[in-house]
């Protein structure tokens, strides 16, 4: 009898044990699993062209903030030949919306050059993923930033299943470099639209074309910056194309031109209302 | 009216394919054993989404942690992931030796037989030459009923050869040995056509598609708040399981409901108006798994405690751990559960009475539905009160039920065991008559 009656103790206690052990873990997963759902940072991730650095949108964002009532914290995030990732400027504590920059050291042309950078943006995304939690976020590339946007959605995104990318615009994209007519395709666009099946459906896309002749913004050819359609066309939720005329339509100045700023505003950020009474929670109910 | 029961179950025990196929699954058991203990080690123990790891925080300081999850996971492949191949190896031995034919070379045959019934490209209608021979996916748990029919198939095959006049014991000699194997030609060639005519049948048959019962369910009725349609889930679940017929676990179809659950909770902070009150999560994983599929946790704790049988006893003892963190096949295996007539009863009522109290108990308000991811291997005692972020009444109120299933299986058990005495005196009875 006594040894039937320790096994039982014995039992009883490790079972105990073992509950309470499950609680504690169970009740930090939750934790956790709050906090990266709670997350309500949505960051917009810019990616400057060639021979561009990560101050390219300095100017874009100060024009921005004097416009809005919301600031918009910006972080520049620089990737170096060396595998080094350096940082400056901060994400303000309480900013849902921060635009984080992201510069290459190597930023020249040529489609090597962008699968090369698009694998460092790939592990800069991990680190910033890793760093900040959020959920979703919104991908603006100029230039050739958005043929390494292009690059990393078919390549690298799959990995990241948690994480949703709501919109993408690309500014004076050349999907076909310098090629007046889509009859030549380069090799870096008939690899995008060969591997377009592996673009997240749920993106909405928006290809900004500027204008400086009637077919070319001085640098990029439209017809280079409308192949755009061959990959995206279709396989997304909503594919745009817009022509943006007028001052400030050349390549390099995109970036600041207003039409732009005001297409960003309108179609890529959160739309924000003035918060109504209940403090903890507004933010949550007036973000779209 | 039980005796009635008794004598009905003994006839059916009595049957030869019974037999065969209790001896074929007690065969199989300590292979089974081994491949579940491995399993466990590889995604509940050494795996990042593991119960047991969570608990011991293992994935911290433990070294080698990755490479024990693969070793472990290779050692589950190669055991339970080839059990099809082992079965059918002695269904087709036992079948052969019932009838006094080669019993090891009818299973030699039934696997490459298998082999060749189950092989992708036999004819190389495929052009794709890079597909291997061997077809892997047939060789698991899943098809491990089927395996078994081929086998009997094979065993009956063997037929056709000439019957021997000695019996197994007696070959010793090479020239006997020649004499007994050759014997066995015709029924090996035989063998050999039908697994060709089998792989041609399954060709043809591959156009249409296998109709997934419990997929449909899920996907028309379940995933819609329907009362209806998760306790038609939970039986015929329970019936498949019971005939060895494990679907590939439908809550991956479940899955949008369930973010959906947890999205609202997160966002609000409170049960009341969740949008799906009833799925297969909150009320079958919850309630229904309680004590396990179809109830076999409950099963074996009522054999550790009431049966005095020895062998009975062994296996409860050596599959109670792993039965509770979610590995039922030894047990299936071991007592045998599947096809046993004399459980299927309580195996289809135990899920169905505990989704019934489950939902009761949401309806009233009394515990809110589960909406926290799980880690794998979880106790089925424990699911509703992790899952809702610790619940003591939870806790309380699965524990009731375990009991109560405890409850339903007892008189069972006891008609078990004494059927299982009676057919062991039979036994000792015609072995004495054949002497």
């Amino acid at each position: 009898m006594k040894n039937k009656t320790w096994k039982l103790i014995i039992m009883i206690i490790v079972s105990i044990f073992i509950i309470t052990m499950s609680y504690i873990s169970n009740k930090q997963r939750i934790k956790e699993l709050e906090v990266f759902y709670n997350s309500k940072l949505s960051p917009v991730i810019m990616i400057p062209g060639s021979s561009a650095t990560e101050n390219r949108f300095d100017e874009f964002v100060n024009k921005l903030n004097n416009q809005s009532v919301k600031k918009h914290s910006l972080l520049k995030v620089k990737a170096w030949n060396n595998g080094k990732i350096t940082y400056r400027g901060k994400i303000v504590r309480g900013d849902n919306e921060p635009i984080i920059v992201v510069g290459f050291e190597n930023n020249h042309d040529g489609y090597s050059n962008i699968k090369k950078q698009a694998e460092m943006f790939d592990t800069i995304f991990a680190e910033l993923q890793s760093k900040y939690n959020f959920n979703n976020f919104k991908a603006i590339g100029h230039s050739n930033g958005g043929l390494i946007y292009t690059a990393f959605f078919e390549n690298y995104f799959y990995k990241y299943d948690d994480v949703k990318v709501k919109k993408l615009m690309t500014i004076g994209t050349p999907y076909n470099f310098n090629e007046n007519s889509i009859k030549n395709r380069t090799e870096m666009l008939a690899d995008f639209i060969k591997n377009r099946n592996n673009i997240p459906q749920n993106l909405i896309v928006y290809s900004v074309a500027g204008t400086k002749t009637y077919d070319s913004d001085g640098l990029v050819p439209e017809q280079s910056v409308a192949a755009g359609k061959y990959i995206y066309q279709k396989k997304v939720k909503h594919y745009t194309e817009i022509t943006v005329t007028g001052s400030d339509a050349q390549h390099s100045d995109l970036p600041q031109n207003d039409e732009i700023l005001s297409l960003i505003q309108r179609y890529m950020l959160d739309q924000w209302k003035f918060p109504t009474k209940h403090k903890k929670d507004d933010l949550i109910d007036n973000i779209e | 009216m039980v005796i009635k029961f008794t004598n009905y179950l003994m006839k059916i025990r009595r049957l030869t394919i019974v037999r065969i196929l209790q001896r074929t699954l007690l065969s199989l058991f300590p292979i089974v054993l081994v491949g579940s203990y491995a399993n466990i080690l590889s995604s509940i123990v050494f795996d990042k989404m593991g119960y047991l790891n969570n608990i011991l925080y293992l994935d911290k300081w433990f070294p080698f942690f990755n490479q024990m999850h693969i070793l472990f996971k290779n050692i589950n492949s190669f055991t339970i992931g080839f059990i099809t191949i082992f079965s059918t190896y002695f269904a087709a031995k036992y079948t052969a030796e019932y009838y006094k034919r080669q019993g090891d070379l009818a299973g030699i045959t039934a696997i490459f037989s298998y082999f060749m019934l189950s092989s992708i490209n036999i004819f190389n209608f495929t052009k794709n030459t890079s597909d291997i021979l061997l077809n892997t996916k047939w060789y698991g748990s899943e098809k491990m009923l089927f395996g078994i029919i081929i086998g009997m198939i094979i065993g009956q095959i063997f037929k056709v050869n000439p019957p021997k006049i000695k019996s197994n014991q007696q070959i010793i000699h090479s020239a006997e040995i020649l004499k007994y194997s050759f014997k066995a030609i015709k029924g090996i060639v035989l063998s050999i056509v039908f697994a060709i005519g089998m792989n041609i049948l399954f060709l043809y048959l591959k156009k249409f598609n296998v109709i997934d019962i419990n997929g449909v369910l899920v996907t028309n009725y379940v995933v819609k708040n329907n009362i209806i349609g998760i306790l038609l889930y939970s039986v015929t679940t329970s019936i498949l399981n019971w005939m060895g017929i494990s679907s590939s676990y439908n809550e991956i179809l479940d899955d949008n409901v369930f973010m959906k659950n947890l999205n609202y909770f997160i966002k609000h902070h409170e049960y009341t108006n969740l949008p799906y009150n009833y799925t297969i999560s909150t009320v079958y994983r919850s309630f229904g798994l309680i004590s396990g599929s179809g109830g076999v946790i409950a099963l074996i704790c009522i054999m550790l405690l009431f049966v005095k049988n020895k062998n009975f006893n062994n296996i409860a003892k050596s599959t109670f751990i792993i039965s509770i963190l979610g590995e039922y096949i030894p047990v299936m295996v071991g007592i045998p559960i599947l096809f046993n007539p004399i459980f299927l009863i309580p195996y289809i009522l135990v899920p169905l009475i505990n989704c019934i109290i489950g939902m009761f108990v949401i309806w009233m308000g009394i515990l809110p539905p589960t909406i926290f991811p799980l880690m794998n291997g979880t106790p089925g005692v424990l699911v509703e009160f992790l899952g809702t972020g610790g619940n003591f009444w939870g806790l309380l109120i699965s524990i009731i039920i375990f009991i109560i299933d405890c409850l339903i299986y007892l008189p069972f058990i006891k008609e078990s065991e004494e059927i299982w005495i009676k057919i062991q005196k039979e036994y000792q009875r015609e072995e004495k008559n054949e002497k």
